[in-house]
């Protein structure tokens, strides 16, 4: 349960909010390169952070994001012509640079200086990993460029994708951080009734003896360490060999989580607020050691970018036709009754409504990686009123390292030495849950 | 740029808000005489102002508009039963005529005179030159109708037509006295190689120079805006344009071509009516002609259920970028009417947010109609009627285009005279 003023400060991110403050002072991706596929192509519509922008690659193949509106009479830039360095508006003509600054005003009096003094908002974008980052926040405090593992790799050792999630952010990345629900949520039918398998041992599960794990022990002991970055929270299961089952879902400030799974190469989910009851879910997938295959990439993108062919902006699966729910499969095949995995958190997190309301709730310790998120957002946000930075931007971690990681460890084992690689703490006293 | 106060006050229509008030001081063009084609028709809804009424002819042919809502509790008189002589609501059998007055109420005992005691609010109408004018103020202050030229004509020489714009109605008024933007947004990427062999004004001066120098005049109907380009090395050329009090516009026309009316009226806050008139002094206008096929094209691809053209924000207003690239300046197909204009209107937000504006001197003619219009609105507030709404023949005037030399002030040269003001009878 958290109090209504601290739900709604960490739930809104418009400008000037104590909460999108803090957020604007982070890398956050926007769009994905493939969005913006040519120089001087479309300018695309860009809502972030409540902000309404727009993003175009310019001659020079460099990526602007600049206020939607022209600051002469507030006209719409989307329907700019992109040519020449520069987005003109199709009003007057007045043209901007993808540093906002505007660069010809044909309409203005020969002689005018008025050009000089107009300038649009505009962000700094970088591309890594298959998407445009911008920067929001004030220029004294932009960060380094993001460097996670993903953001090392070669283009075709990377998988992104982006598809709008309709709620808030915050509902959004709690289902990332929640490793119980993987009993319930996402099972098959046929889990209940798989047998184990020689995998029960040290080392990374079979395919099998995951989801037989994971259906036969439904509770998970969750625990939580802080880290320089974020925070990682761990799920414990037994297995029958009297191992331990472990995922360790990696959450990097502000919203990206890495989701425990076998072999350290789990993917990521960057949860990037639209508005207030908007978000847009970016999927990061790597292969740590060689590129992707075409059948590889194309099957990730059609699972995860699943849209409505009539109208490619909004989703396929949504509340307004429950997500295609079947009942039939849910009674004998999928316990959800919803495809895929992805579909299956957007029915529970939008369920919630817009901006959920957790004053009503009832957490349990299974939740204890979401009460922990939250803590470090109030905080966050609290600190931001107060001067103070909001964590994770420290610029000595090495974030190229920070890993997830789903493995069975043996009973007497220190987990939290699994996927450890970025210096996190491993003594058991350090352990905040 | 205009404090959040001002635009406020400028853009809030609805009963009790200053600018309303003062709207509500005029007559009202508030839909088209055609919607109501003849006795004893569908009934139709009409929102004026932000507010929700009905518009009915009855058996009779007078035209009543009245609350959308009966009296009684409330249902909306849309789904209403016209006939004989009165709008009957379906709900109980409650019968109103244009007047207002409750005429019928079967549903009380027979020795009632519960009827006799309810009223509807109704508003007086006025059917001329193709639209059906209302008006929604005191009515001890009942003004002039506005002397418009056309609404004298006969009906051979004028078209009309309406739409709706999802955006404020000061807005959409800006955009049409903006007339420096024809050079931008309305122009194709060969504009420059064509003015060289052209033969019109357009086609040789409006796109070179883009730039005009605003010349703008305080009027006691509203504002006159003359744009003026260095044309020639002796001549300027003129392109005038008028605002009328509180909403209407001329758009700069060639002499001898038709004149073109628009009537800029808020529906509520975040939409606006718009009709359309293109006339002839003398004459019906042509089908050919630029003003009338727009007029037309409207009548044709507007849905006449919701007054939206086919071209709208939902689908980019078709924009092909393709065409923006190669032949067109905005790359907004032409085809839907005012599909140009209104993208640029409706992309500024329902009520465009003018603290963050950047305003030049282009801009002139624009900055004058707020000025003029927020004037009025004060000098209400303080007891001050405003002028034009008392007097009709103000409106007597027309806009114009003229090539001078640098010499000749066009209000000096006789002929644009002539075209500007309409000759008293």
């Amino acid at each position: 349960m958290l109090p209504e003023a601290e739900n709604d400060l960490i739930c809104h991110t418009g400008p000037g909010t104590p909460m999108g403050e803090a957020l604007r002072r982070y890398w956050l991706p926007c769009l994905l390169i493939t969005d913006l596929p040519e120089n001087d192509g479309e300018p695309v519509r860009v809502k972030i952070l409540g902000e309404e922008l727009i993003a175009f690659r310019d001659t020079d193949g460099k990526v602007g994001l600049i206020n939607e509106r022209c600051p002469h009479r507030g006209a719409s830039l989307f329907f700019g012509i992109n040519q020449e360095c520069g987005i003109m508006c199709i009003y007057h003509g007045w043209k901007f640079d993808v540093n906002g600054d505007c660069v010809d005003m044909p309409s203005d009096l020969p002689g005018s200086i008025f050009k000089d003094k107009v300038h649009i908002n505009s962000y700094p974008c970088i591309e890594s990993a298959g998407m445009v980052w911008t920067y929001m926040g004030p220029i004294d405090k932009k960060p380094a460029e993001p460097d996670l593992i993903f953001n090392r790799l070669p283009v075709n050792q990377v998988i992104a994708t982006r598809v709008p999630v309709y709620c808030n952010y915050v509902q959004s990345i709690e289902g990332n951080i929640d490793p119980s629900h993987l009993g319930t949520l996402h099972r098959r039918i046929v889990d209940w009734t798989l047998e184990t398998d020689d995998t029960d041992r040290p080392g990374t599960p079979s395919p099998n003896l995951r989801s037989y794990i994971l259906a036969k022990y439904p509770y998970s002991e969750i625990q939580v360490q802080d880290t320089a970055y974020g925070f990682r929270v761990m799920g414990i299961r037994p297995t029958d060999a009297g191992n331990r089952h472990i995922r360790i879902t990696t959450h990097v400030m502000p919203v990206c989580s890495m989701i425990g799974s076998p072999g350290r190469a789990g993917g990521a989910f960057i949860i990037v607020p639209v508005d207030d009851e908007n978000c847009m879910r970016f999927f990061v997938r790597h292969n740590p050691d060689r590129p992707f295959s075409n059948p590889e990439r194309e099957s990730t993108l059609a699972e995860n970018m699943m849209m409505d062919p009539t109208n490619p902006k909004i989703r396929l699966k949504r509340a307004d036709n429950d997500y295609m729910l079947d009942r039939r499969v849910q009674k004998t095949t999928i316990l959800a009754g919803i495809t895929p995995n992805a579909e299956q958190d957007y029915a529970v997190t939008e369920s919630m409504g817009p901006i959920y309301d957790r004053s009503h709730e009832h957490l349990y310790a299974a939740d204890g990686g979401i009460i922990r998120f939250r803590q470090i957002m109030v905080s966050a946000a609290k600190g931001i009123r107060e001067g103070i930075d909001p964590p994770g931007l420290d610029p000595s971690i090495p974030f190229h390292l920070i890993r997830s990681e789903e493995t069975i460890v043996k009973a007497d084992d220190d987990p939290w030495l699994a996927g450890a690689d970025a210096g996190e703490s491993a003594k058991p006293g350090e352990r905040i849950w | 740029m205009l404090s959040q106060e001002d635009n406020e006050l400028l853009c809030r229509v609805g009963p009790g808000t200053p600018m309303g008030t003062l709207l509500r001081r005029f007559w009202t063009p508030a839909m088209l005489s055609d919607e109501l084609p003849g006795p004893d028709c569908d009934p139709v809804r009409v929102r004026l102002l932000g507010e929700d009424l009905i518009a009915f002819r009855d058996t009779n042919g007078n035209v009543g508009l009245i609350d959308n809502y009966c009296p009684h509790r409330r249902a909306s008189l849309f789904f209403g039963r016209n006939e004989e002589c009165g709008l009957r609501c379906v709900y109980h059998g409650w019968k109103f005529d244009v007047n207002g007055d409750c005429v019928d109420m079967p549903s009380e005992p027979a020795e009632s005179n519960f009827k006799d005691k309810v009223h509807i609010t109704a508003y007086p109408v006025l059917d001329k030159g193709g639209i059906i004018w209302t008006y929604m103020g005191p009515k001890e202050l009942t003004p002039e109708m506005p002397g418009f030229e056309w609404t004298d004509l006969p009906d051979s020489h004028w078209v009309v037509t309406k739409l709706l714009y999802e955006s404020n109605f000061v807005q959409a008024v800006e955009g049409e006295i903006d007339t420096v933007h024809l050079g931008f947004l309305h122009s194709n990427l060969d504009v420059d190689e064509k003015a060289k062999t052209a033969t019109s004004w357009v086609g040789k001066y409006a796109y070179t120079p883009r730039w005009s120098n605003f010349h703008v005049k305080t009027t006691d109907y509203g504002i006159q805006i003359g744009a003026q380009k260095p044309v020639e090395e002796d001549s300027y050329y003129w392109r005038i344009a008028q605002w009328l009090t509180p909403y209407y516009t001329m758009i700069p026309r060639m002499p001898g071509t038709a004149v073109r009316v628009g009537m800029w009226v808020p529906m509520d806050d975040e939409h606006t009516w718009i009709m359309l008139v293109a006339y002839h002094t003398d004459r019906p206008p042509e089908p050919e002609e630029n003003a009338t096929q727009e007029v037309l094209m409207l009548q044709k691809t507007v849905d006449r259920k919701t007054w939206l053209p086919e071209a709208r924000m939902e689908n980019d207003f078709f924009i092909d970028r393709e065409l923006q690239k190669t032949t067109s300046f905005s790359g907004i197909p032409r085809g839907f009417g005012r599909s140009q204009d209104a993208a640029m209107v409706e992309s500024m937000g329902p009520i465009t947010d003018r603290t963050h504006e950047h305003l030049g001197t282009t801009d002139r003619g624009i900055i004058g109609m707020r000025n003029h219009l927020l004037r009025a609105v004060k000098d209400l507030q303080e007891g001050i009627e405003p002028y034009a709404a008392n007097n009709g023949r103000v409106y007597q005037v027309r806009s114009a285009a003229a090539l001078l030399p640098r010499s000749v002030a066009f209000e000096d040269d006789p002929a644009t005279r002539k075209e500007l003001f309409v000759e008293p009878k």
